[in-house]
């Protein structure tokens, strides 16, 4: 056997795991190989140390240290476990999902607070305005919370389609409105008609010492202090009713309403013209107040601001702010 | 030389489900059980005792955060001496590449195979080393496995100081068996061929 062969053998020798052939041989070629017998004595040799090597023994602390270690692990990652649940997926989208529905809820709440205000801009004027003439009584019969810069446009046309013509129904020669212009004078005698039968409901309901708030005139509740009149200034008597006149033409609407005092007994009592609007004071018999406001509201949209009080004064300030729209 | 493993079965399975559901008195019992047999193979992988410590304390730390993983393929203390061999092999990584940006090795490394053997440590008087003291002996057959290759080093701590089976070194390094004997055969050769340096024979 030769000597390498021999130098492999040599570990399982020593550990008893050949063949006993092998091992046989293994001891033929020791015994006639002083080379490969001091090989195997230096192999002996060595395990022998390193058998030898004595244990090491643990420190006394070791153990508490370890386990202080692993405490803080522990801790630690129970920590990093709670801010794993606020990272990401797992806490943090489910509370932006549920603040993004709170939104909406309250977006939609909010909405459906101002729907009614929205539906009446659609609901005709006219209607409400015969409504209310029939329930007289009633304190605020049309709560309408119409847009100011809608409104005008809406309200005009409806009325234009039914109650136009009331100057040629008073006998007037009032000024040709331009055909652009918010008063169409020209009507067809059925919308004249009708507005003539709605025009006898003021005057049954003023029968009544409660001074109505101007028939069918749209109270603007909501609206008003917002309301781009400017004001009671400039008249040292209190007027007892402001209105908001928007016309398309303030002289036109000037001439207007100074036809319906003439027309109704009263009279202008001063006059002031500001860029882009005019104040007209007027006064009236207080009796002649629901046929004025009716005929008033035939020109253009009226808005009223201060309710006429309740009294028995027989003469009405009025305070007209005339403005286009 | 420490017993071999006995085959029971592992009485520490107990221990490991009762870690598993955060029992961290159960874990303690099982440090305390295993730290000595840890300490040793961390001690005589890189030869320092403070970094044994500190590897015994790494390894089961990082045994603690993977217990979860462990499975009843293997013993739990073969699966823990695999942790305590990795981190020792990483600590050695980290010291050599240390020392050798402090300075030049004190030693060549040892060739491999039939070649010489430059060793510094070469005793001040050879012949003398039968009286060496125990200590002293022992200090340089620590040194001689200090030089081993890591990859031999370990068959050698297992096997010749830790006394484990074939098998059992197989399942912690994840080597066959085959090479487990073959690097032992040159992890002893090396050995021999230090120590009959060392020692002067």
């Amino acid at each position: 056997m030769e000597c390498d062969k021999i130098q492999e053998l040599l570990s399982a020798y020593l550990e008893r795991t050949l063949s006993p052939a092998e091992r046989e041989r293994m001891d033929k070629h020791l015994g006639a190989c002083p080379a490969c017998a001091a090989s195997l004595a230096d192999l002996e040799k060595t395990l022998h140390y390193l058998h030898g090597l004595e244990d090491i023994v643990p420190p006394a602390w070791l153990t508490q240290q370890v386990m202080t270690r692993v405490k803080e692990e522990s801790e630690s990652s129970k920590k990093s476990l709670w801010k794993k649940l606020f990272f990401p997926l797992y806490i943090k989208l489910p509370l932006e999902a549920a603040g993004v529905f709170l939104i909406a809820v309250t977006a939609l709440y909010v909405f459906k607070s101002i729907e009614p205000e929205i539906q009446t801009v659609m609901a005709p004027s006219e209607e409400t305005v015969a409504e209310y003439n029939a329930r007289e009584k009633e304190v605020a019969p049309v709560t309408k919370a119409q847009k100011p810069t809608q409104l005008p446009a809406v309200t005009r046309t409806k009325k234009d389609e039914t109650i136009a013509g009331v100057p040629s129904l008073q006998e007037s020669k009032s000024p040709p409105a331009p055909a652009s212009g918010p008063f169409l004078y020209d009507r067809e005698p059925a919308a004249r008609e009708k507005l003539a039968e709605e025009m006898e409901a003021p005057e049954k309901g003023m029968s009544k010492s409660v001074a109505p708030s101007g028939a069918g005139i749209e109270l603007k509740r909501e609206l008003a202090p917002r309301a781009p009149g400017l004001a009671m200034s400039g008249l040292p008597e209190k007027e007892d009713m402001s209105l908001s006149f928007k016309a398309g033409n303030i002289s036109i609407a000037r001439d207007d309403i100074k036809k319906i005092f003439s027309d109704l007994g009263g009279r202008l009592l001063k006059e002031e013209s500001t860029p882009g609007s005019m104040i007209i004071n007027g006064e009236l018999a207080s009796d002649k107040l629901p046929l004025f406001m009716e005929r008033l509201k035939t020109l253009g949209y009226v808005k009223e601001k201060l309710l006429p009080p309740v009294s028995d004064k027989d003469r009405f300030l009025i305070k007209i702010n005339v403005s286009t729209p | 030389m420490s017993g071999r493993e006995n085959r029971s079965p592992d009485d520490d399975y107990e221990l490991v489900a009762r870690c598993k559901k955060g029992d961290l008195d159960a874990f303690e019992s099982l440090v305390i059980k295993h730290q000595g047999k840890m300490l040793n193979i961390a001690f005589r992988m890189v030869g320092n005792y403070e970094d044994a410590c500190e590897i015994v304390q790494d390894a089961f730390l990082s045994a603690y955060r993977g217990i979860g993983n462990f499975e009843k393929r293997s013993r739990f203390s073969t699966w823990l001496y695999t942790i305590v061999i990795n981190t020792s092999r990483n600590r050695l990584r980290q010291i050599r590449s240390a020392v050798r940006h402090e300075q030049f090795s004190l030693d060549d490394t040892v060739a491999t195979g039939s070649g010489s053997m430059r060793v510094g440590l070469a005793s001040d008087c050879p012949s003398a080393a039968e009286q060496l003291e125990k200590k002293e002996l022992q200090a340089k057959v620590q040194g001689c496995i200090n030089r081993l290759e890591s990859e031999f080093r370990e068959v050698l701590v297992l096997r010749d100081i830790q006394g484990f089976s074939y098998e059992e070194i197989s399942d912690m390094l994840k080597i066959a068996q085959g090479t487990v004997k073959s690097r032992l055969f040159r992890a002893r050769e090396n050995m021999k061929d230090c120590l009959r340096k060392v020692l002067g024979r």
